[in-house]
């Protein structure tokens, strides 16, 4: 298996996903519950004292 | 143009419409008070009770945070000036409704709600409003606050208000005139009423090094509180961070620590701690009867319990505080 050669084509498929997956993280993004929406904006002012 | 006079604070400040109050969060619009921070938090945490830090309230619990932006005291330590001296329209806030506060507070597992961070008299109706849908919910409130407030709205928040750490912040006018703008008269009454009306109290000194670190601000402070509210009442010496105004100063040192608390027990007060230096000694809550260890602390994480129905395991002296 190590000594198979990759082709063109495979080169270009494979380019091909890893650009659609890393552009698609950020749109799954958006559709993820944000049901701790509170506690997750806050994160501003995270260290605070007291 | 008609002037409103904000009795909260003793600062009464007087405005002019359009104007804002010293603690930037209350403004005459129109003839009319407003608050500018109602249902408008900056900062909302789950936080363990004893980063209030609270020893002897529902110790091992967590407890629901929210600050909004300012505050009516200008302390030139302020560990949290990033919102407490700035404007509600200059801070990051989210829209968070007192109903909202108490559902992710139940949510979140928490037995308290705290008004912290900056400075609960200033979100007053909001905090208000809050901590009375938290009642009908079975949660506590909890206010960490420097005190600096007038009797009549104090009248109103011991109704609502279960467990408060006060911020003593020292023991003479001209330390709070020079490091707050403040007088420390309103503070000395405010600590006082609130234990007398049976608010569970906890009182913070921060120690600033050269400002109120000598012996005798030490013992006058303690003979303060032994002789006004009590030997039960816990006290915690919390080291100084340099910040804001003051990062020329080195933080306290432990051994200014050490010694204060050492001075506080021995002027008769039970429970006196080490804030802010995790695995100090002072971290720790000793039986003042048989001396050992009853909860031990490192920071804010418990490490041994040894208090049962209220009183110490080992010789069944009762122990004050909340601890169910």
């Amino acid at each position: 298996m190590f000594n198979k050669k990759i082709t063109r084509s495979d080169f270009l498929k494979t380019g091909f996903f890893g650009i659609l997956a890393f552009l698609a993280l950020p749109i799954f993004k958006m559709f993820t519950n944000k049901d701790n929406v509170s506690q997750k904006d806050a994160k501003y002012y995270k260290n605070l004292a007291g | 143009m008609k002037k409103v006079k904000c009795l909260l604070c003793p600062r009464e400040c007087e405005l002019t419409d359009g104007n804002r109050g010293d603690c930037r969060a209350r403004m005459n619009i129109g003839g009319e008070l407003k608050t500018l921070v109602y249902g408008k938090p900056c900062a909302v945490h789950v936080d363990p009770i004893e980063k209030k830090p609270l020893f002897h309230y529902l110790p091992g619990t967590g407890s629901f945070s929210i600050a909004t932006a300012g505050c009516n005291l200008h302390c030139m330590y302020c560990q949290n000036w990033e919102i407490s001296q700035r404007e509600p329209e200059n801070t990051r806030n989210i829209s968070l409704s007192p109903q909202q506060v108490v559902d992710e507070a139940v949510a979140a597992k928490c037995r308290t709600i705290a008004y912290t961070y900056s400075e609960p008299v200033i979100f007053f109706e909001y905090a208000s409003d809050t901590a009375r849908l938290a009642h009908k919910k079975g949660l506590s409130n909890v206010w960490v606050t420097a005190a600096y407030i007038n009797p009549e709205p104090l009248k109103e928040a011991i109704t609502f208000v279960d467990a408060a750490n006060i911020d003593l912040k020292g023991i003479t006018d001209k330390y709070y005139k020079t490091m707050s703008r403040a007088t420390l008269k309103p503070v000395l009454d405010a600590i006082v009423t609130m234990k007398n009306s049976g608010v569970w109290v906890e009182l913070t000194n921060l120690v600033v090094p050269t400002y109120n670190d000598t012996e005798e601000d030490f013992s006058r402070l303690c003979g303060w509180i032994v002789d006004n509210v009590g030997k039960d009442v816990p006290v915690h010496f919390s080291r100084f961070w340099p910040m804001y105004q003051l990062k020329n100063l080195p933080p306290t040192p432990e051994e200014t620590l050490t010694r204060a608390r050492n001075i506080a027990m021995s002027k008769g007060v039970h429970y006196a701690y080490v804030g802010n230096i995790p695995g100090h000694d002072g971290n720790n809550t000793y039986c003042p009867v048989c001396k050992k260890i009853i909860i031990g602390r490192r920071g804010y994480s418990i490490l041994e319990y040894n208090i049962e129905g209220g009183k110490c395991k080992f010789c069944s002296h009762p122990i004050p505080g909340r601890w169910e």
